[in-house]
């Protein structure tokens, strides 16, 4: 008979295929139906959750760093900071994965033994994402190395990078797919408590805060997402591919194109999905806010990590706070304004034409290599980059505006459609 | 053709004050972040920044000896600082034009440059004219790149070789050092004088080697 482990306050209990009548005669199964219990294990799975998408928010973040530092320093050492920082990140997420699989795994046992077999699917491809994300993560540091070993130098697109960079993308959608699921199964059990509890200010004072909650847990697992999808374009955008051995630089135009389409279609697509998250989280009202600041996140990460390292980028700092502008007026078109389709729209294709600016200074090297493919100096980037602004971007603004539109189109589809 | 004007009046009516307030703050928002995003600080910038100048200069070229038996070795140690604005990258470059090979004749025996010096090969492709690997030739004789990124403004860098010549005559080797990106005179030393393969102004130092 097969067994199975069973996760019971710090005591490992092998239990075979559990079935009711097993538990009905020990003290087991007063602890296995607790709804304290059940509380405690979908909390921690929300936790683990939540740690996932840290570490690989750390791990992105410093990604970016390291990309920066690459450019300014040439570091000859494994053990530079971003590197450091990236490998932390990377051991929370395994931390995070760790906790979300065992109370997974608690909480199945405890659905089969006391819901008679209703499991939530979603919980079960959330962990399935993270557990392959982040056995990609595992994966890609002794590849590297072995990389390395071969090949020397890599630059930033080759198969450890790739790897790296898919199992940070997977584990940070896993780990978001976990949110929403804990949040429905949460608010079944608190609809019951609702029903029971006469006290219905203090009731909706817990609801209130729950949904802060659950609103600011829905951003940071937003964020990787968002990073690992920006990493991966830039993998195949930006010109840091040719190597001694290998040159897997994409043909400039190609690369150019790329970034022309995909940046404004991501912008738009993870900013509408995080307001129509954010909205089904709130009981369905619009709340003007979580956009806002999910662009002022992405804007300091991008502060921090690739522009304060680069001293001549220091001074261009408030040029780039600007881009918080197009974020807080599509947050408002999408909160304050009717929902219609023409501001719905009109919010994607704002969001899209901000691309050229919102992913600066990393973007110069881009289209660089169409226009001047002058070398691209770290004192050169901002003279450079606002030199090609007033000729690239009315050339690009309207394929923007276009992909920024598709995307607010494709994430109203994929939120209706898991509705 | 006639138009509907009590049609377009009452949907214009029927759209809220306070959507109609929003659209507006919005357009001119909008139209403040383009404009300025686009035009105004990009010529703000253009008018205000100054172009970077570093200022390489080589402070100290110590020959241990001018004369030197077959066999027996020397020591130059060559100390260079920048003396204006912060350079993304600082090379000082040593080459041996009388010898086809330096394996087994010099080696570093110390340097505090941020990046490891790297040894140049005949046939090695090097940039040359001052602009990097954007004009690039084949090195005609061995040489060794020390460089740092960045290099600060006011900072020291040094290197020590220890040369021990095979062959009677005189060792000659050249010394320079450039700061990248190279965008006027300032950016290379020394600024007159003998050029080598690469077309680019150096330093001669050289030693008498004699029979034993």
């Amino acid at each position: 008979m097969k067994k199975r482990f069973c996760f019971r306050r710090g005591r490992g209990v092998a239990c075979n295929n559990p079935k009711p009548s097993e538990y009905s005669n020990n003290n087991d199964s007063t602890i296995m139906k607790s709804p304290y219990f059940y509380k405690l294990v979908i909390n921690r799975f929300l936790v683990g959750c939540v740690l996932v998408s840290i570490g690989i928010l750390l791990a992105e973040s410093s990604g970016g760093w390291d990309i920066t530092n690459h450019l300014l320093n040439k570091p000859e050492t494994f053990f530079s900071p971003p590197h450091i920082i990236l490998y932390s990140g990377i051991t929370v997420a395994i931390i995070g994965a760790t906790i979300m699989f065992l109370h997974w795994r608690s909480y199945s046992t405890y659905v089969v033994s006391s819901r008679k077999g209703e499991r939530d699917l979603e919980l079960d491809l959330s962990i399935k994402l993270v557990i392959t994300g982040v056995s990609m993560l595992i994966l890609a540091g002794p590849l590297d190395f072995f990389w390395h070993s071969a090949f020397g130098l890599d630059g930033l697109l080759s198969p450890p990078h790739l790897i790296l960079t898919i199992g940070m993308f997977a584990g940070s959608i896993g780990a978001l797919i976990g949110i929403p699921s804990y949040i429905l199964i949460n608010s079944s059990s608190t609809g019951k408590e609702k029903r029971q509890n006469n006290n219905i200010d203090n009731f909706k004072n817990n609801e209130r805060i729950a949904i802060s909650i659950y609103t600011t847990v829905t951003i940071i697992g937003i964020l990787p997402i968002w990073m690992s999808s920006s990493g991966l374009i830039y993998m195949f955008s930006l010109p840091f591919s040719d190597t001694e051995y290998y040159n897997f630089n994409l043909e400039p135009m190609t690369a150019a194109t790329i970034a022309t389409i995909s940046f404004p279609f991501l912008i738009s697509f993870i900013l509408v999905s995080l307001f129509k998250l954010t909205t089904e989280i709130g009981n369905k009202k619009r709340k003007f806010g979580a956009m806002s600041v999910t662009g002022s996140i992405f804007i300091i990460i991008a502060i921090v990590t690739m522009m304060m390292p680069n001293k001549s980028l220091i001074p261009t700092i408030p040029f780039y706070v600007l881009n918080i502008i197009p974020i807080i007026i599509a947050d408002i078109f999408l909160s304050k304004l009717p929902l219609k389709r023409m501001f719905i729209y009109t919010s994607g294709g704002i969001l899209g034409s901000s691309f050229f600016m919102l992913y600066y200074p990393m973007i110069t090297h881009i289209y660089n290599e169409v226009l001047s493919n002058q070398p691209v100096w770290p004192s050169l980037t901002a003279p450079i980059y606002f030199e090609m602004i007033t000729q690239i971007y009315p050339l690009v603004v309207l394929p923007a505006v276009g992909g920024g539109i598709l995307g607010t189109i494709v994430s109203n589809r994929l939120i209706n459609r898991k509705n | 053709m006639n138009f509907d004007y009590s049609k377009i009046y009452n949907s214009i009516r029927r759209v809220n004050t306070i959507t109609i307030i929003i659209i507006v703050i919005a357009i001119i928002s909008l139209i403040i972040y383009y404009s300025l995003s686009i035009f105004f600080i990009p010529q703000l910038f253009f008018l205000s920044s100054s172009e970077v100048k570093s200022q390489p200069i080589i402070t100290a070229a110590k020959l241990s000896t001018s004369e030197v038996v077959v066999g027996e070795s020397f020591h130059l140690t060559i100390t260079a600082m920048n003396n204006g604005d912060t350079a993304d990258l600082q090379v000082v470059s040593l080459s041996f034009p009388n010898t086809t090979s330096i394996n087994n004749i010099v080696k570093i025996s110390k340097y505090n440059f941020t990046q490891k010096p790297v040894f140049i090969e005949i046939g090695d492709e090097v940039g040359s004219e001052y602009v990097g690997l954007d004009k690039v030739i084949n090195a005609y004789y061995p040489g060794i790149e020390a460089n740092s990124r960045p290099w600060y403004t006011g900072d020291y860098y040094q290197i020590s070789i220890e040369v021990k010549p095979s062959s009677v005559g005189r060792f000659v080797i050249f010394v320079k050092t450039i700061s990248l990106p190279h965008t006027s005179e300032l950016d290379h030393y020394p600024k007159l004088g003998p050029k080598d393969y690469q077309g680019e102004f150096v330093a001669v130092y050289s030693v008498q080697v004699l029979n034993k």
